[in-house]
């Protein structure tokens, strides 16, 4: 049987504005101990993820001039939805090198954030599949 | 600040002829991120990181051996460098988990890890140390 995001995905998301300054990113995600942080818009549509590797690329900026719109990369906005296959999920994440897949509502008009697949997530389900059962 | 200061020590190994399904196993029983691969002197070989496992989801992970699928890995990262220098390692090369070796033994052993992770953690501080107590207590939980 085809597995789906939907299997594996967490609900809900660390959140931040597009204004939020990289300092305090960089405190969002120590606190709340994620390596990511979903850049959504006043309208809660998601504009993009800056993950622990982007503020690495952003380091000797000023932390508090620089904010989260300007080290968006347009391979931070890759997104699924909860019906998509995790095979086609798993593909665009390798692509885009990217370790969090945002999951938004499966309607055009709306581009809130559901939840996230992470790549560690995966690695889990890996290790804990029996033997036989790896082929699906 | 210097690498040492910032750095995981210790790392977690394994060797080229190890599954897949093993390092995925170390992986998820240490809560590590990357596993180096080492030969058998206990030199660095290679590196496994969550971007080359998540590739290998869905295939028969107990054939498939970690040589196969690591990220060759030829850098060294001395622990005595300023951290700006890794950083520049780091944005120069996309590595983001740097394997740092002994400097004073011929072989290249290593002896801890920086990740992405920890200089988001050390950028975090640099304002007032807000967020120090809170990390102190999670660190003696973790002893």
């Amino acid at each position: 049987m085809e597995e789906h995001v939907r299997q594996l995905m967490r609900r809900g998301a660390i959140t931040c504005n597009e204004e939020t300054s990289l300092r305090d990113i960089a405190q969002i995600m120590v606190v709340n101990q994620v390596r990511y942080c979903a850049v959504i818009n006043s309208n809660h549509e998601v504009r993009g993820l800056v993950s622990a590797d982007s503020i690495i690329d952003a380091f000797g900026r000023d932390l508090d001039l620089t904010r989260a719109k300007d080290i968006l990369h347009s391979h931070s906005i890759v997104t699924a939805t909860a019906g998509t296959p995790l095979r086609e999920a798993i593909t665009a994440m390798s692509k885009n090198k990217i370790e969090h897949l945002i999951v938004i509502a499966d309607q055009p008009e709306s581009k809130a954030v559901l939840g996230l697949l992470c790549a560690g997530d995966l690695i889990a389900r890996m290790a804990k599949r029996e033997e036989g059962e790896a082929n699906p | 600040m210097r690498v040492c200061d910032l750095m995981h020590k210790g790392v977690i190994s394994c060797y080229p002829d190890d599954t897949v399904k093993d390092v995925a196993r170390m992986m998820e029983n240490n809560h590590f991120r990357s596993v180096v691969v080492v030969n058998e002197r206990g030199e660095v070989w290679g590196l496994i990181t969550y971007r080359e496992m998540i590739r290998h989801y869905g295939e028969n992970l107990d054939v498939l051996k970690a040589g196969r699928i690591m990220k060759p890995y030829r850098i060294e990262i001395d622990p005595q460098w300023p951290i700006e220098k890794a950083i520049e390692v780091m944005q120069r090369l996309k590595y983001y988990h740097l394997i740092v070796v002994d400097p004073h033994v011929g072989t290249k052993w290593p002896v801890g890890m920086l990740t992405s992770f920890d200089v988001v953690r050390y950028m975090a501080k640099l304002e007032t140390g807000h967020y120090e107590p809170m990390l102190k207590i999670r660190d003696e939980k973790k002893e």
